[in-house]
């Protein structure tokens, strides 16, 4: 059974029940409201992210249900996305964090990992500095508290 | 107010931030504590989650935790932080000492440590820290010594309600009367443990101890009716008074077993436990056979278990009985294929012989759903030549096993029986068609390779070098992570072969482990 999806910018997409399901918030809706022809309107995603969130889960429509919740996983790792998923997220930095706060919004687990580890692998090797940079994010640290914490980062290591 | 972008509106989500700095490794995570307010506590959070301060084993462990240096600001900030602890490990220096005056540090789920080198004033502090983390769920300790108060240790570890996986190493001069009096004190139903590894040390024990515990300990058995796992390893010469007075009664209750180590024990209690086992509910999921003695009911445990069985382990048993195991999941027919789907991982260690090494080859050639397989064999002579695969055996057929992500195999070949009459070239084609059952591995993320020739002293070189096939792999196994190439006993790895392999296969170079003394001799 077809699905269709209003974007913010009130463009209709028609997709498989299947492949909308991937969105566990669009599952949940179609539970709730029962067999409709109404269309899903999504509020807070545009046309342009909507239509790559529906790329992806039309690629990764008979993927397995993730149900694991591996956040206390010790061995969580950023280097191991699928090439494909990584193609798909090759695109320019604002349309990767539109992705990520739709995957979050739609509640897509598997996009919103893909997405996060992507931004994790542009941070990797990067100074303090040159993350604010990459990111536009405000340092907010009194210059006594970022020397504080400077020497802090001395007690500790990675091996 | 201009709108904010979508690089604005995620920095301003903190469980964005939290999920990417989580994929982070911790020299970055460091990083990111620099970056602003909300990135540091972010970071922090995530840095302190698993703190450890014994690197060695953190890099066999290959896990993402963070190593303490012993320096003087290690007080101050992991004090003051100590509030974001989840998991510590210690063992090298006192992160104790300070931790049991932290007000904060009540939130540990997890705690391993290695009591053996502690003084008496710091391991009377190991209970009221366990008191002060009453949310604990693992516990192991290492090395426990007979110095320590194992009924207030009991007592502590009894307010941790949650208590699901206890690990007790025993130092040799522990007293097993009080040894019994803890584990009756942990076996009380409330208590959820899932998890019990007894651990006795190597050494006599006092008769009078012994015979407390004898005494004691079937009072308790019947008190363990969650246990999943049960293992005892006993060192000290005298297996079967606790097999006899802890192993067997603990099996006999526990009815939610799913992993099983079957200890070395004496063949009536082998007998004991198969019976015991025979009655078991459910079927098991993983079973290791860590006895020498091979009791013919083990194949009926394994034909019992398989549509469960996830984890095949064999220590030492005769290779006869282990081919009857295996046996049970490579009959061909539809629903031993659905066995097949559930078994991952088998790790044989078993005496040198021929049926052994076609044992090995029949795993290869018949289990396509293995994803880890670990051979091992142990030599006649000298003892630490390690058995091998025989190479005839390794080339006859092909493998299936193609889902396999860790693989150690033993290779080699009886140069005075078989091979003598072997040209070079021969030997080179088939170390070959090795390397082209190898490269079908595509999946392969751990692979360890030894090779050696039998019959020692040999003349007969066995070449595993580039010129025979190595070079073959190196666009096959682009999954690698972790190579461990080692030759002995007339076989030849050289330093060429060793800096081909890190600099071809530079995700794998840190686990790299050369073996020197066989190093390029030409």
């Amino acid at each position: 059974m077809p699905v269709t999806l209003t974007s913010l910018d009130d463009v209709k997409f028609t997709v498989d029940k299947d492949v909308a399901e991937r969105s566990i918030l669009i599952k949940n809706m179609i539970e709730d409201v029962g067999e409709s022809d109404s269309p899903i309107p999504l509020p807070n995603v545009s046309s342009a992210v909507l239509k790559k969130v529906i790329e992806y889960c039309e690629h990764h429509r008979n993927d397995p249900v993730q149900v694991q919740d591996e956040t206390d996983d010790p061995r969580k790792r950023s280097n191991d996305i699928e090439e494909w998923d990584m193609k798909f997220m090759a695109v320019d930095q604002e349309m990767l964090f539109e992705i990520i706060l739709a995957a979050n919004y739609l509640d897509i687990k598997p996009l919103l990992d893909v997405g996060c580890k992507t931004v994790a692998n542009i941070i990797k090797g990067k100074t303090p500095e040159e993350i604010r940079k990459t990111f536009n994010i405000v340092n907010d640290f009194t210059p006594e508290e970022e020397a504080q914490i400077k020497k802090e980062n001395e007690w500790a290591e990675d091996r | 107010m201009a709108e904010m972008s979508a690089s604005e509106r995620c920095q301003a989500t903190p469980e964005l931030v939290n999920m990417i700095i989580s994929f982070l490794d911790n020299n970055d995570q460091l990083n990111c504590l620099c970056v602003n307010t909300m990135w540091h506590n972010l970071a922090l959070a995530n840095v302190l989650k698993h703190i450890s301060d014994c690197p060695h084993d953190n890099i066999l462990r290959r896990q993402k935790v963070l190593t303490l240096l012993a320096q003087p600001l290690v007080r101050s900030a992991l004090v003051r932080n100590s509030g974001h602890i989840r998991s510590l490990e210690f063992g090298r220096f006192s992160i104790l000492n300070l931790l049991v005056e932290a007000p904060n540090c009540t939130r540990l789920v997890s705690l391993r440590c290695y009591l053996g080198i502690f003084s008496l004033r710091m391991l009377n502090m190991l209970a009221p820290f366990i008191c002060q983390n009453p949310h604990l769920i693992s516990v192991h300790f290492e090395s426990i010594p007979g110095t320590i108060d194992l009924q207030e240790l009991g007592r502590a570890l009894q307010t941790c309600r949650g208590l699901s996986s206890l690990h007790l190493q025993m130092a040799s001069n522990v007293s097993y009367t009080l040894l019994g009096s803890l584990i009756r004190d942990l076996a009380r139903p409330h208590l959820w443990l899932k998890d019990l590894d007894l651990n006795l040390p190597v050494g006599d024990t006092p008769a009078e101890g012994w015979a407390l515990f004898e005494r004691d300990q079937r009072d308790f058995a019947p008190l363990f009716p969650r246990l999943e796992e049960l293992r005892f390893n006993d060192d000290s010469g005298r297996s079967y008074v606790l097999a006899e007075n802890f192993y067997l009664p603990v099996l006999n209750e526990a009815a939610a077993l799913k992993t099983l180590y079957i200890p070395d024990m004496p063949y009536e209690d082998c007998e004991a436990a198969v019976e015991s086992i025979a009655r078991q509910r459910p079927p098991l999921e993983r079973l290791y056979f860590e006895t020498g003695t091979s009791h013919p009911g083990f194949v009926d445990i394994v034909k019992n278990s398989r549509k469960t069985l996830r984890v095949l382990e064999a220590h030492e048993l005769d290779p006869t009985v282990c081919a009857s195991m295996l046996q049970s999941f490579v009959q061909v027919n539809e629903s031993d294929l659905c066995y097949q789907m559930n078994l991952r991982e088998i790790t044989f260690v078993l005496a040198e012989s021929p049926t052994a090494s076609a044992l090995m080859q029949k795993v290869l050639i018949s289990l396509p759903n293995l994803e880890c397989f670990t051979q091992e064999t142990v030599g006649m002579y000298p003892d630490w030549i390690p058995g091998r695969l025989e190479i005839r055996d390794m080339v006859a057929t092909s493998w299936v096993c193609h889902g396999l992500i860790k693989l150690s195999l033993c290779l080699g070949c009886h140069t005075a029986e078989n091979n003598v009459e072997e040209t070079e070239q021969e030997r080179r084609t088939k170390i070959g068609q090795v390397y082209k059952q190898l490269g079908v591995l595509t999946q392969l993320e751990h692979l360890t390779l030894r090779c050696n020739v039998l019959d020692w002293p040999s003349k007969v070189e066995f070449d595993f070098t580039i010129e025979s096939g190595l070079k073959a792999m190196e666009p096959c196994l682009t999954n690698l992570q972790a190579l461990d190439i080692q030759g002995v006993a007339g076989s030849r790895f050289s330093t060429k072969e060793k800096k081909w392999m890190r600099e071809h296969t530079p995700q794998a170079a840190l686990s790299y482990t050369p073996y020197e003394n066989h190093d390029d001799e030409i």
